[in-house]
């Protein structure tokens, strides 16, 4: 066994010597950032919190980094970077290999951001779902709540009596926005509407979250559920398929989830937010600033499965789009009291 | 059963055979861990290329990831900082047969602490912040384990159970009082703490890369682990209850006194840990603050061998495994566009489970000291 053993270490160090002298086309060591000088090749790295194919916050990120990628020529590059502990070495990694637009996918990074982006100064940092921008960061503040009222207008009107089942991932601030933006816009159309809520407590743990749905639909008599839980949504999908009962998507638009069960998506277009920000970028507009994806900018909205939108009641059309009329003038505030 | 001296060093540990002997154990110990790791970077290799990556090239820009330059080497020292702290804090829990998997929940709890004990008025003091902070990341860890060891003494709640329990519950008690009253109030997302004041944080060793000098403390706890488990008779006693707690009580040592005992000075290390990482890296904590050390350092210990020594290069290598992985999905290089981050994870647990699985080790006293 000990000589097995030692003749793995000697294959294993032979192969290591073979490969382990770094090529010209290796990547560049840390150096200066630099900016989008005229006819230079952009960079965009992305840092997000959970897995590119969890159909929702983080797949939302990664794909539309790929459509930059395709519509653009943009280089790109995304890490899947879930521990808090090595958020500023991969801030760092990217400022130091020249990216010109480090986008960091959640408000959880906005601190450690802030703190890198004093040693690149010519980097640009964004941050999306937060509304923290200074120090050299800029937040993207993505209103999703705005279309997730209208959502809540949409199951009302869907079914009137109720109750509604709101699931989130976890207890964030953006989330419970989402939630309590729906059930009050719910209550817009039907006064009294009957919410539950409910978080699983991950993002990504698909049986308890089927089991959080399962249980509103089993013991408050959920007849209608809107979740925003990013890969743990898949369980409350496959509960709302077992039960029968509507779910809403959250984040992108999920109607292919559940085609006949689907009414609506509240969806980000976070591939025209990144253009927004590359161009800023390219006109040397860019600042740490909040800014905002709303009903307003077209970054959020609500889309309607074409299934249902023969379902929809001209009571509801109509005060879906009074509703939204309102939200973008400025005159409705979907949140209330915060 | 009363607990009465017991020399330290016994005439066999002094007989120069024996020594030689251990000497031996040590070097076949390390042989066969780095026997292992080889074999499960084979394997991890054979399964890149299985899913259709040219692997001598994966090797290649995982090496240069992680040793590319000096940045990369300190991002992966700064990652091995945790890690190696509660892995030699599980090492010398298991070496007890302590088994202590509640390292995630005292690494939090410790944090927590140390975050508290930041806006102290002492811990505004420069050199002074610092120690404070870690004495009380130290003894948060602590108390969060002294509630497995009671429940142990009192109820005869196996630890095994209660310490992984005890690690849901400390990680939401950490998502509630940063959503609650420890929130930034200068923030408006609230899910993230304001960062400790300056004087409290842990100097940089090298600013621009993120190295501090949390990365000494464990090189200091692992040499003085290892002076304490072979030449003191706490040591002695530490080992004695771990390979055998019948014949320790026997020799007059009170066994469950000293597991327990063991239990809590694993949580302290372990709430150090969290401190320094607060102090040293990430000087704010979050709603999930949670980072899975707990877990991966007992494999950190295991491929150690539960020697305290071993445990800093066995953290430096499962540090250099998720800093190259992570550096894979850096890279702007053809070969690796879309590559999946699945990958990079089953190569790590591909590695984890070979080696553990290779190394064969037996838990309780199973090397020398």
């Amino acid at each position: 066994m000990t000589r097995r053993r030692l003749a793995c270490i000697a294959g294993t160090a032979s192969l290591i010597a073979a490969v382990g002298c770094p090529r010209s086309d290796s990547p560049p060591a840390a150096t200066q950032p630099t900016t989008s000088a005229p006819g230079s090749v952009v960079r965009v790295a992305l840092l997000h919190p959970g897995r590119e194919n969890d159909g929702g916050w983080n797949q939302l990120a990664c794909t539309a980094l790929r459509t930059l990628r395709e519509r653009r020529g943009v280089e790109t590059s995304a890490t899947f970077a879930p521990n808090r502990s090595t958020f500023k070495s991969d801030l760092r990694d990217y400022a130091g290999q020249g990216y010109t637009l480090v986008v960091c996918h959640g408000s959880e990074y906005v601190k450690a951001a802030r703190e890198v982006a004093r040693d690149f100064p010519r980097a640009h940092f964004l941050v999306t779902g937060s509304a923290d921008a200074g120090e050299g960061v800029a937040t993207l503040d993505l209103r999703l709540w705005e279309a997730t009222y209208l959502c809540g207008i949409i199951a009302a009107g869907l079914v009137p009596e109720g109750p509604a089942g709101l699931i989130g991932g976890q207890d964030i601030v953006t989330v419970r926005h989402t939630m309590n933006a729906f059930a009050r816009g719910a209550r817009s159309v039907k006064p009294g509407y009957p919410t539950f809520a409910q978080y699983v407590g991950s993002w990504d743990d698909v049986a308890r979250a089927q089991q959080t749905a399962a249980s509103l639909i089993d013991t408050r008599g959920t007849k209608v559920l809107f979740q925003n839980a990013d890969a743990a949504s898949h369980g409350i999908f496959e509960a709302a398929r077992k039960a029968g009962v509507f779910v809403f998507g959250a984040n992108s638009d999920q109607k292919d989830a559940l085609p006949d069960l689907v009414p609506a998506s509240a969806v980000i277009d976070m591939e025209r937010a990144f253009e927004q920000v590359l161009d800023a970028i390219a006109a040397g507009t860019f600042r740490d600033q909040v800014l905002v994806g709303d009903l307003r900018s077209g970054i959020v909205d609500a889309v309607v499965n074409p299934r249902f939108e023969g379902r929809l009641s001209p009571a509801t059309r109509s005060a879906l789009a009074a509703a939204r009329r309102q939200i973008i003038a400025g005159q409705l505030d979907v949140l209330g009291d915060r | 059963m009363t607990d009465r001296p017991l020399d330290a060093p016994t005439h066999a540990d002094l007989d120069p055979s024996r020594r030689a002997s251990s000497a031996n154990g040590a070097l076949r110990s390390l042989v066969a861990a780095l026997g292992s790791v080889a074999v499960g970077l084979l394997v991890m290799l054979a399964a890149v290329a299985g899913f259709g990556y040219p692997p001598l090239i994966v090797a290649r820009a995982f090496v240069a990831s992680v040793l590319g330059n000096g940045d990369r080497i300190a991002a992966a020292l700064v990652l091995a900082c945790p890690l190696a702290i509660i892995g030699l804090a599980i090492a010398v829990s298991f070496r007890a047969g302590v088994w202590n998997i509640g390292g995630e929940g005292q690494y939090v709890l410790g944090a927590l602490a140390a975050f508290l004990a930041a806006h102290a008025g002492l811990a505004q003091t420069p050199v002074l912040g610092p120690i404070v902070l870690l004495v009380a990341g130290a003894l948060g860890g602590a108390a969060w384990a002294a509630l497995a060891a009671l429940l142990k003494r009192y109820r005869g709640a196996p630890e095994i159970l209660t310490t992984i329990l005890l690690n849901f519950i400390a990680v939401q008690v950490v998502a509630i009082a940063v959503h609650g009253p420890l929130a930034d109030p200068l923030s408006g997302d609230r899910d993230t703490t304001a960062s400790i004041p300056a004087a409290a944080q842990l100097p940089q060793l090298i600013p621009t890369a993120g190295l501090h000098a949390g990365i000494l403390v464990p090189i200091a706890l692992a040499v003085v682990a290892w002076i304490a488990l072979a030449r003191t008779t706490p040591g002695f006693r530490l080992r004695v209850v771990g390979d055998n707690p019948i014949a320790a009580r026997f020799v007059g040592i009170h066994a469950d006194r000293v597991a327990a005992r063991t239990l809590m000075l694993s949580g302290a290390i372990i709430g150090l840990a969290g401190a320094v990482e607060l102090a040293g890296n990430t000087h704010y904590l979050t709603a999930a603050y949670d980072a899975g050390y707990g877990y991966t350092a007992i494999a950190v210990a295991l491929l150690a061998r539960l020697h305290p020594i071993g445990v800093l290069p066995a953290a430096a290598f499962f540090a250099a495994l998720e800093t190259g992985a992570r550096g894979l999905q850096k890279l702007p290089d053809e070969a690796f566009r879309d590559f999946p981050t699945v990958l990079t994870f089953f190569a790590q647990g591909t590695v984890i489970l070979v080696t553990v699985l290779l190394t064969r080790m037996r838990i309780s006293g199973a090397t020398s000291p």
